[in-house]
C-alpha cells in the first residue's frame, strides 16, 4: 500500500490530473467516484482484480493521510505513485509492503503462494526514496538492503540479525510508520470521521486498455498467494 | 541523428549485432525493406529515436545501423546511444548455451513464474556511476510516466508479473499501455548487451528491448 501525506481533496485531485496526463498518449482517461461506506466495501470496489497494469485505484482518508491501493492480483504496487506523489505535491509518501512468506521450495514445490516481504520507503518531496529499507525473499534468496540516511527512531541493531530474514520483521515496519503519525493498520483509523463510514475516491482506468489485461476474482488471487 | 529517409539505412543484411543475436537468442535474421513504418515511431520515449515492431534496430549516433528480425524470437530491441556510436559488430559476443527450440535457456525454462516483490530501485546496477546515473534516469521516467512494477537488477517478470527468466535486466518496468520494457545500460566497449537482449526478448516475446551505451 501507499501513503500520501495530505489531504484526501489533494491528493485525488493531483492524482486524477497526473493521471490523465499520462494515459491520453494511450486512448485512456480516467473517471472517479466518490465513496462514503464501510471499509470492506470500499475494498470490494477494487474487484474484478487485473493481471497485468491496475485498472482500479482505491484512495482513503487516513487522519492527515490518504491511504492507497490498487486492484493489481498480487497487491499494491504503490512505489512508484508515492514517489510521483511526493514529488508533485512537496509532501512525504511512503511505500510499504508486508508480505508473508509462503512459498516453499526443492522438488514438487507448489507455484502457489508468495515470497515474503517487508519493504519500507520513504519519499520526501522527490522521485528517489529518502529512505529505503526492504529485506526480502528476491525469488529464492533472502536480500536486506537500505539506502538514505536512517530516522533517529530506526532501531538499527535489529540490522545486524545474524539471519537476514529477521533484519526487518513487520512489527518494527509498523513500529516505524507509527512515527510519521499515521496507523493504516488499524481498521478503525479508517473511520476517523465517526459517522460511520470511510471517505475515498474510487479512480478508474477507461477507454482503450491493454489488450493483455486479464481479470482475477479475489478468492482466485488470495489461493494464488497460499492465503487460502 | 538518426534520418526518417531510407535511403539513408545502412547494411539491411542484419549484420554487425544479429550473429551475436542470432546465436545467443535462436532468433532468425533477414533482409528488411525499411518502408513508411520507420516513421511509426518512439512511444513517447526520450531516448530513442526510431522503432518499427518486430524489427531490431540498432541506433548510433551516426544513425541506423543494423536492422534483423526479432520476429523469431519475439519481443523488439532497440539500442540507442547516449554517449557514442554503437559498434554493433563488435557487441554480443556472449554465447548462450542449451537454448531451446524457443530461444530460451533451461534455467529461464524451469523458473517459477511466482515473481517476488519489487524491491526499492534505488540498487545498482554497476560498479559504474555513470550506468548507475543512466539507470536512476530510466526509473524516474518509468515513475513519471505512469510505468508499474518498476524493478532495478531483479529477475525478468513480464507485464503479467509473471517471473520469466533468473536474468536480471538493469532496469523493468510495465507501461500504462501494458508493455514491458526491459534496459540495459553497458559501456560500448561492453560485448554483454546483444546476449542479454536476445535472452530478454526469448523469454517474453511481447517484451521491448532496449539497450543503452553510457560512457
Amino acid at each position: 500500500m501507499g501513503l500520501i501525506n495530505g489531504s484526501l481533496r489533494d491528493v485525488n485531485e493531483s492524482f486524477v490530473q497526473w493521471q490523465n496526463d499520462i494515459l491520453a498518449g494511450y486512448g485512456q482517461s480516467v473517471v472517479v467516484g466518490h465513496l462514503e461506506c464501510h471499509l470492506g466495501d470500499a475494498f470490494s470496489r477494487l474487484q474484478p482484480l487485473a493481471r497485468g497494469v491496475r485498472t482500479r485505484s482505491l484512495l482513503l482518508e487516513l487522519g492527515e493521510w490518504v491511504a492507497y491501493f490498487d486492484n493489481s492480483h498480487l497487491g499494491t504496487d504503490a512505489a512508484g505513485v508515492a514517489a510521483v506523489m511526493a514529488t508533485r505535491l512537496l509532501t512525504t509518501a511512503i511505500r510499504l509492503t508486508v508480505r508473508s512468506n509462503k512459498i516453499k521450495r526443492g522438488k514438487g514445490a507448489s507455484k502457489l503462494g508468495s515470497y515474503g516481504a517487508t519493504i519500507f520507503e520513504v519519499f520526501e518531496g522527490n522521485l528517489r526514496s529518502r529512505r529505503s529499507i526492504a529485506c526480502a525473499n528476491d525469488g529464492g534468496r533472502w536480500v536486506f538492503e537500505q539506502h538514505g540516511a536512517p530516522f533517529l527512531f530506526e532501531d538499527l541493531a535489529a540490522y545486524a540479525s545474524k539471519k537476514v530474514r529477521e533484519r526487518f520483521p513487520p512489527y518494527l515496519l509498523e513500529r516505524y510508520v507509527h512515527e510519521f503519525g499515521v496507523d493504516p493498520f488499524s481498521e478503525r483509523a479508517y473511520y476517523a470521521k465517526c459517522d460511520g463510514s470511510v471517505h475515498g475516491e474510487l479512480v478508474e482506468i477507461v477507454g482503450d486498455l491493454p489488450k493483455t489485461i486479464t481479470y482475477v476474482t479475489l478468492a482466485a488471487a488470495r489461493k494464488a498467494l497460499g492465503l487460502e | 541523428m538518426v534520418s526518417d529517409n531510407p535511403e539513408t539505412f545502412a547494411d539491411l543484411d542484419g549484420h554487425g549485432v544479429a550473429p551475436a543475436v542470432c546465436g545467443a537468442g535462436g532468433i532468425a535474421c533477414k533482409n528488411e525493406t525499411i518502408s513508411s513504418t520507420i516513421n511509426n515511431a518512439a512511444d513517447n520515449h526520450p531516448i530513442i529515436t526510431q522503432i518499427i515492431l518486430g524489427v531490431v534496430i540498432t541506433v548510433g549516433t551516426e544513425g541506423i545501423g543494423d536492422i534483423i528480425d526479432a520476429a523469431a524470437g519475439g519481443g523488439e530491441l532497440i539500442e540507442a546511444s547516449s554517449a557514442t556510436t554503437t559498434d554493433a559488430a563488435s557487441a554480443g559476443t556472449s554465447t548462450e548455451g542449451g537454448a531451446s527450440a524457443t530461444g530460451r535457456l533451461p534455467q529461464d525454462v524451469s523458473v517459477n513464474p511466482k515473481a517476488p516483490d519489487p524491491l526499492p530501485t534505488d540498487r545498482p546496477v554497476s560498479n559504474s556511476p555513470t550506468q548507475n546515473n543512466a539507470a536512476q534516469s530510466e526509473v524516474a521516467r518509468m515513475k513519471q510516466e505512469g510505468y508499474q512494477d518498476i524493478r532495478v537488477n531483479q529477475q525478468q517478470v513480464n507485464a503479467a508479473r509473471e517471473r520469466v527468466g533468473v536474468g536480471r535486466p538493469d532496469v523493468q518496468g510495465t507501461s500504462p499501455g501494458g508493455v514491458r520494457e526491459y534496459h540495459e545500460f553497458d559501456r560500448s566497449t561492453s560485448t554483454r548487451g546483444a546476449g542479454h537482449a536476445a535472452r530478454a526478448m526469448a523469454n517474453d516475446p511481447s517484451g521491448k528491448v532496449f539497450l543503452h551505451t553510457v560512457d
